[in-house]
């Protein structure tokens, strides 16, 4: 009887004590099983390095799927491969109009939107100058003014002749040509995001080649963590944003220039001068739901400069952005004021609407 | 019936099981017949602790195990393939590496808490421009050469590499 008595109050307590670990250790052990894959997959694609990691249980079909999409994607815009779309739209230039996919013609569309937005500081014809310059193969360098301003006649998005009905795009004079260098991967972020959402996924992290987009959180229920190259050590930070839901995109001539005689020429051209852009500002990141205006916008605020970036912020609100001066001053957007954390505490930050 | 009034007429041993048919003073009204002893406090606490070593060990093994903070490897990959390791954790002597890729010669340094693609043949040189890159998921990549040098946090218990790494989770640049 005695031992019947103990036997039960022992297995009871077992019970208790099984219900009580299980209780505290259950998110624990089921954020495994609910959240069940993780997926990372590396690769070469658009001219640069890719990373994306995908939480879900679909998440290893969704990445692979994603990867696809990029390099189909790559395979429709590359001004580098001659059976793309636009190498067919430059090929045709003063001869042809030429048509496209649905999916190519709107991206281009939206480009001539930036351009219009931003009063021609974005302008996907700046091709050529790109070219003389050296930044389309790599043998860079300094042209001289006779072939900048020869270049120059064929810069000006408004020439571009775009059929809605016949989904047409039209290059009017030879030696003109287009290169989506600038909005590509913001396009192929909002791309990949669409790709992998259609999977049974809850969580993602994109990195093309520097262009970041975040949906979902982490596995621990944080958001993601998303660092600001610094531009003047770029090994470092300026700071870092703790956000979901949008893309992250940088653009600063830190990671592309050459030096000659003494003079660093960068990647970024202003379309004005037919050369690489003299900016107050070492680096612009724009956070915006929107990949493809994150990508626009970074380059244009980049060429605009401070003041005129900051006053583009102030009347276009749906996205805000972080600036990095040439003296090291930080200029973030009010509503980030939560959610961005500078590195260093002793920075000059302007808070601006 | 007083339990307090006389002494039993039998000695019983402490620990002995005693069929008695009435409750008496210790006994739970819960579960009859039972009364609570050290030795069942030995057995709860020993329970108890079972249950929160295994809480304790799920949750070590759910975080990819731990032995403090992990030890920081330089890695190089050719078109996805792992060609050189590094340990760069404090202390770590300096080494470099060279390869020829498709675009040419390149040479790898690695040091104590840092590495970089120190020299490349390739035309942008957007590689050499890097430099140093020092914390986990960092990395300094050359396209032509389809080489990624990259920085990975490794966990000393199972070698892999751990998901306890840098302030960030991803870099926008």
């Amino acid at each position: 009887m005695k031992i019947n008595a103990r036997i039960r109050f022992v297995v009871l307590m077992m019970v208790g004590a099984a219900l009580l670990s299980g209780c505290t250790g259950s998110s624990l052990i089921s954020s495994g099983t609910t959240d069940s894959g993780t997926a990372t997959t590396d690769f070469f694609a658009m001219n640069t390095y890719m990373t994306i990691t995908v939480n879900g249980s679909d998440a290893k079909a969704a990445a692979a799927a994603a990867v696809e999409a990029v390099n189909e994607l790559e395979q429709s815009l590359s001004r580098n491969i001659t059976s793309s779309e636009i190498s067919a739209i430059n090929a045709k230039a003063g001869v042809s109009p030429v048509t496209v996919s649905g999916e190519t013609y709107g991206l281009i569309k939206s480009a001539v939107e930036y351009s219009v937005l931003t009063d021609g500081v974005f302008d996907i014809t700046i091709a050529p100058v790109m070219d003389i310059w050296g930044f389309s193969d790599g043998y860079y360098r300094v042209p001289a003014q006779s072939e900048i301003d020869a270049a120059l006649t064929h810069v000006d998005y408004r020439e571009i002749v775009l059929d809605d009905a016949g989904l047409s795009v039209y290059l009017p004079e030879a030696g003109m040509a287009i290169d989506l260098g600038g909005i590509a991967k913001g396009y192929a972020s909002d791309v990949v995001q669409k790709v992998i959402k259609s999977y049974d996924v809850s969580s993602a992290m994109i990195s093309l080649g520097g262009n970041v987009a975040v949906f979902g959180t982490k596995a621990d229920g944080s958001l993601f963590r998303t660092a600001i190259s610094d531009p003047q050590n770029p090994d470092q930070y300026i700071g870092i944003l703790k956000a979901t839901d949008v893309s992250v995109i940088t653009s600063g001539g830190y990671e592309r220039y050459f030096t000659e005689g003494g003079v660093t020429y960068i990647h970024i051209m202003d379309p004005a001068a037919g050369s690489p852009v003299n900016s107050d500002l070492l680096s612009v990141t724009i956070i915006t739901p929107d990949g493809t205006e994150g990508d626009a916008l970074s380059t244009a605020l980049f060429v605009m400069g401070r003041d005129k970036a900051v006053e583009y912020g102030r009347t276009h609100t749906d996205f805000s952005f972080v600036l990095v001066t040439e003296t090291g001053e930080l200029v973030v957007s009010s509503a980030l004021k939560d959610t961005f954390t500078p590195t260093d505490s002793s920075a000059v930050v302007t808070y601006v609407d | 019936m007083d339990p307090s009034a006389e002494p039993r007429p039998e000695i019983l041993p402490v620990t002995s099981a005693v069929p008695d048919m009435e409750p008496r003073r210790g006994h739970s009204r819960f579960v009859p017949g039972f009364r609570f002893r050290f030795a069942d406090l030995i057995i709860l606490v020993l329970i108890l602790a079972l249950a929160g070593a295994l809480y304790y060990g799920i949750s070590v093994t759910a975080a990819g195990g731990t032995s403090g903070t992990p030890r920081l490897e330089a890695v190089l990959t050719v078109s996805g393939e792992e060609v050189w390791r590094a340990d760069i954790s404090d202390g770590a002597a300096s080494q470099s590496y060279q390869l020829t890729g498709v675009d040419g010669h390149m040479t790898v340094r690695a040091e104590a808490g840092r590495a970089s693609i120190s020299y490349s043949d390739c035309q942008d040189q957007i590689c050499v421009l890097t430099g140093w890159i020092s914390e986990a998921g960092q990395t300094a990549v050359c396209l032509p050469n389809r080489c990624v040098l990259k920085i990975e946090a490794v966990s000393e218990n199972t070698g892999t590499e751990s998901s306890a790494t840098a302030a960030f989770d991803v870099v926008s640049k």
